[in-house]
């Protein structure tokens, strides 16, 4: 959502800076580059247009379908996962991750045996060799599951989801007193992990250690409650932002604010309420305010191109254009195909009267901007 | 097994909705706003308002919702059994033509005056119908909520009626979701694509479930907080009663939706406490609530004692709780095998029964998804889904489940929206028939057809001292093949009210079975029937009478 704003605001400044030349085609590294950039940003739609064409681009890739099937998978669009997931597999039928994948697919969508077969063929890959586990468990074949699941651990012992789902493997098959060591294993290693400290204790009461398992229970209780507490001051902290994004969209920037304010009260730690902040501040001409909030936005989130283009551009505004270039590099270099960074970047070298150096960058920015809008 | 499984596949459910003459389609008022109330209803079920021995089925509906362009107002229906699977809409004379935005019933005689009635819940003010018996020709059912101090108008969900404080009159429950509003409707689903969809109950504040006390003269209190249950502020969605840890008194257990479910342990002082925790029936397997819909107690197991299924969310399983005994459960979900199948379906009512009479308890699920573009956030699921019947294989088969579904005729594959789930044997022929709900839709009557090929006993328990509903009194039915064990109770399952009478399976014994009832009152009674096959009704501490 704030992307969206976030962009939304960058092109019409882009558009106000510069108009765009269309260059020629962008290559199949770079829709693959801008596909993995839109997946990791969890911006489904951008990531599934650039891969779609990198597949059309070149159909023999395994890694385009591949990264495909990701992008459509986080997206709960699995039949189309399981689509690009087949076609990796057609290509290269060992592929480990795909059978993986796919299997994790199946499952969700209520074929077990074709899951439980993608998972058998991807042994002994690790995740293949919990996945199965976890299967045979549901299909209530806990001796399996125990075993499959032992032999996960043999080959990692400090895998502590594995190690957690033996416990609950052990319980399930009636064996509390083998499930106790385990799961206080788990519990040792993340103190605050709520399914090994829940059927810890409830294993506890089974086997008739009654005041451990309060003890237990107890701290299960808190460690619900806060994580309950969390999801909530999230949840919150999120409406409060839509709120103040329909507050931008009619102009109340001064409201945004506020919205926004008391949404990170309630959770930081949130780059992206930051950068709206950001824009709302900056809407209302508190450009020191506005810096500050691209500033954290940034921190929080160092890897994230657009807050870095953001921060840069507000530099720039504010005449401060050396301090932006550096900020604006780091954008380019962690997304090389997007545009903007060059775009401002050759605006502030000009005003720094490196001439030869902004008319790279403008050539570079028109170079990219036109395969962003035509990118085959 | 294989051989159970087989007979099993000779009975199938037809739907006689049309046949029956019920015409009933409910109605979601929808706002185009995406009113998550809209998506949660509504329920119904059995009840026999005329006392004429047959099941009458009342259905509640929606209203209007701001934004609606509905047709006119909507009511409640009350469909009269007339015999050979005939009903006549007797809504308008009955006098229980809730209007409210319904959300679901429960039935027991508060007023020990020998007629059934009912509270009906609402999004919004909740109603009391007495049942009047239609004296002087005028209609069965009078409002009495203002009267009887039972308005509450927060959003109402579940309810049962129980004789919590075993004082001969019927006290009542009712759960409570949230604190959603047409006015605090906020935006959910995908923002960047403004495709809307109903909200995540937590976006709400979970509210307080209210325990009405019956202060025996036709008044009721709400004394939730007095007796230790009343700082829970959970998204209450399903209630079930029962005396699970059998020390003769009723208590309680609440499906809340992502909050954690709550097991109130009676004290038998008139207070109650919540057990949840130790029990370890609030929780899934992950340690994490989970979106408890429906619920129902039985013992699946046929081991003595009441376990508990509770429906979920998909990719939740439905979560089925064993009774350990010692105020002790067993999460045995996928060992039974209900939760793998049940991990793409979003289930909403649930109830045990026995629908082949072979003695052991099956279950029976209705399945629905809550968001109608679900497809569009999750390819892997859909909107209307299928109903599930599992066949159970109690203590001999290890409590193991098989879903029977596709075994069971057509008919029980038909994808729908299904909400609320009531049992009762409609045609009295000796077998359980299924009420389904469908938000947005006609209800489903499904007849059982060849589950009489085993033997039966049906009991319709009248008390007194106790209520005269008999709510919390225990049967145990001994035959050659074992003990079962169920209790007379109101509501369960979601939304819903099924037929307040108990049925027995028998299988293959002809031989009358040894019935020991353990009335509320504390006194029991142990008779052999002088036969089977029959619905017989027993008062407490006097003889047993065919109907």
């Amino acid at each position: 959502m704030t992307r969206t704003v976030i962009a939304a605001g960058l092109v019409m400044a882009a558009l106000s800076a510069m108009s765009a030349q269309p260059g020629p085609s962008e290559s199949f590294a770079t829709l693959m580059a801008r596909g993995q950039a839109a997946l990791q940003a969890e911006d489904y739609a951008t990531a599934q247009a650039m891969l779609e064409k990198a597949v059309a681009a070149r159909p023999g890739s395994i890694d385009a379908h591949y990264m495909l099937g990701r992008a459509y998978g986080q997206d709960k669009k699995y039949q189309f996962a399981a689509q690009s997931f087949r076609a990796v597999l057609k290509l290269s039928p060992g592929h480990v991750q795909a059978l993986v994948d796919l299997g994790t697919i199946e499952e969700t969508m209520g074929r077990l045996e074709e899951a439980e077969s993608r998972y058998r063929q991807a042994l002994p890959n690790p995740r293949a060799r919990r996945g199965l586990a976890s299967l045979l468990s549901k299909l209530g074949r806990q001796k399996e599951a125990i075993a499959a699941l032992r032999e996960a651990l043999a080959a990692d012992r400090d895998d502590a989801e594995t190690r957690f789902q033996l416990g609950m493997a052990l319980m399930q098959n009636e064996e509390c007193a083998a499930a106790v060591p385990e799961l206080e294993e788990v519990v040792r290693r993340e103190s605050k992990h709520l399914g090994a400290l829940f059927n810890l204790g409830n294993c506890l009461n089974r086997i008739g250690s009654r005041d451990e398992a309060k003890g237990v229970l107890d701290r299960f209780q808190q460690a619900s409650l806060d994580a309950a507490q969390r999801v909530d001051r999230r949840r919150r902290a999120y409406f409060l932002s839509l709120e103040a994004d329909r507050r931008l969209g009619s102009g109340d920037a001064a409201g945004a604010a506020r919205s926004l304010k008391e949404a990170i009260g309630l959770q930081p730690d949130d780059g992206g309420t930051h950068a709206l902040l950001g824009q709302a501040l900056e809407a209302v001409g508190d450009l020191p305010g506005a810096l500050s909030a691209y500033r954290r936005a940034a921190e929080l989130s160092p890897l994230d191109a657009m807050m870095l283009v953001e921060l840069g551009r507000l530099l720039g505004k504010s005449g401060r254009f050396a301090d932006a270039l550096p900020h604006l590099k780091k954008a380019a270099q962690i997304d090389p195909a997007m545009p903007e960074p060059h775009l401002f970047l050759a605006a502030a070298y000009q005003q720094l009267g490196r001439s030869i150096e902004a008319s790279q960058e403008q050539a570079i920015y028109r170079r990219l901007a036109a395969a962003a809008n035509n990118p085959r | 097994m294989h051989a159970i499984l087989l007979l099993a596949a000779l009975i199938t459910f037809r739907d006689v909705t049309k046949q029956a003459r019920i015409t009933f389609v409910h109605d979601m008022g929808k706002s185009g706003q995406k009113m998550m109330v809209e998506t949660m209803g509504s329920g119904g079920g059995f009840i026999d308002y005329d006392g004429d021995g047959d099941l009458d089925i009342y259905l509640v509906n929606g209203a209007a919702l701001p934004g609606s362009t509905g047709k006119g107002a909507l009511s409640a229906a009350l469909y009269r059994n007339d015999g050979a699977l005939r009903f006549t809409d007797v809504t308008q004379s009955s006098g229980a033509a809730n209007t409210g935005y319904g959300m679901g019933i429960c039935a027991g005689d508060y007023d020990n005056d020998g007629f059934t009635d009912l509270y009906v819940t609402n999004f919004g003010p909740n109603v009391l119908y007495r049942n009047i018996g239609g004296k002087g020709g005028g209609a069965a059912f009078q409002d009495v909520t203002a009267a009887a101090g039972v308005e509450d108008a927060r959003w109402g969900t579940s309810c049962a009626f129980l004789d919590y404080d075993q004082d001969g009159d019927l006290d009542l429950y009712v759960a409570n979701y949230v604190d959603f509003a047409p006015d605090n409707n906020k935006f959910c689903g995908d923002y960047a694509r403004n495709v809307r969809a109903y909200c995540h109950p937590n976006v709400y504040n979970g509210q307080p479930d209210i325990l009405y006390r019956n202060n025996g003269d036709g008044t009721f209190s709400d004394v939730a907080a007095s007796v230790g249950m009343g700082s829970e502020r959970a998204n209450g969605l399903g209630v079930v009663t029962g005396d699970y840890d059998d020390d003769g008194d009723t208590d309680i257990y609440v499906a809340d939706d992502k909050t954690p479910n709550i097991l109130y342990r009676n004290n038998d002082d008139g207070s109650f406490t919540d057990v949840t925790l130790m029990a370890g029936v609030g929780f899934g397997l992950g340690g994490e609530p989970l979106a408890g819909m429906g619920t129902d107690f039985g013992d699946y197991d046929g081991d003595g004692d009441l376990d508990i299924i509770v429906t979920n969310l998909d990719f939740e399983n439905n979560s089925l709780y064993r009774n350990e005994g010692g105020g002790l459960f067993s999460d045995m979900s996928f060992p039974s095998g209900i939760g793998a199948v049940s991990l793409s379906f979003v289930g909403f009512g649930a109830k045990f029964l026995d629908y082949d009479n072979d003695g052991r308890l099956d279950l029976a699920i209705a399945n629905g998804h809550i968001l109608d573009n679900a497809p569009y956030f999750n390819d892997a699921t859909t909107y209307a889904q299928r109903n599930f019947l599992f066949h159970g294989s109690g203590a001999g088969g290890g409590g193991k489940m098989t879903e029977v579904g596709p075994l069971s005729g057509p008919d029980m594959m038909v994808a729908n929206v299904a909400r609320g789930l009531a049992v009762g044997d409609v045609d009295r022929d000796g077998d359980l028939d299924l009420l389904f709900t469908v938000c947005g839709g006609a209800p489903r009557l499904l007849i059982n057809e060849g589950g009489n090929k085993g033997h039966w006993l049906g009991l319709r328990l009248v008390g007194h001292p106790s209520n005269r509903s008999a709510l919390g009194a225990k049967v145990r039915v001994t035959t050659p093949s074992g003990v079962q064990v169920d209790e007379v109770r109101s509501g369960a399952s979601y939304l819903s009210q099924s037929d307040l009478a108990l049925h027995f399976g028998l299988g293959a014994s002809s031989a009358p079975p040894t019935v020991e009832i353990r009335w509320p009152s504390g006194a029991t009674q142990t008779f052999t029937p002088a036969g089977i096959d029959r619905l017989l009704t027993v008062v407490e501490g006097s003889g047993v009478a065919s109907p």
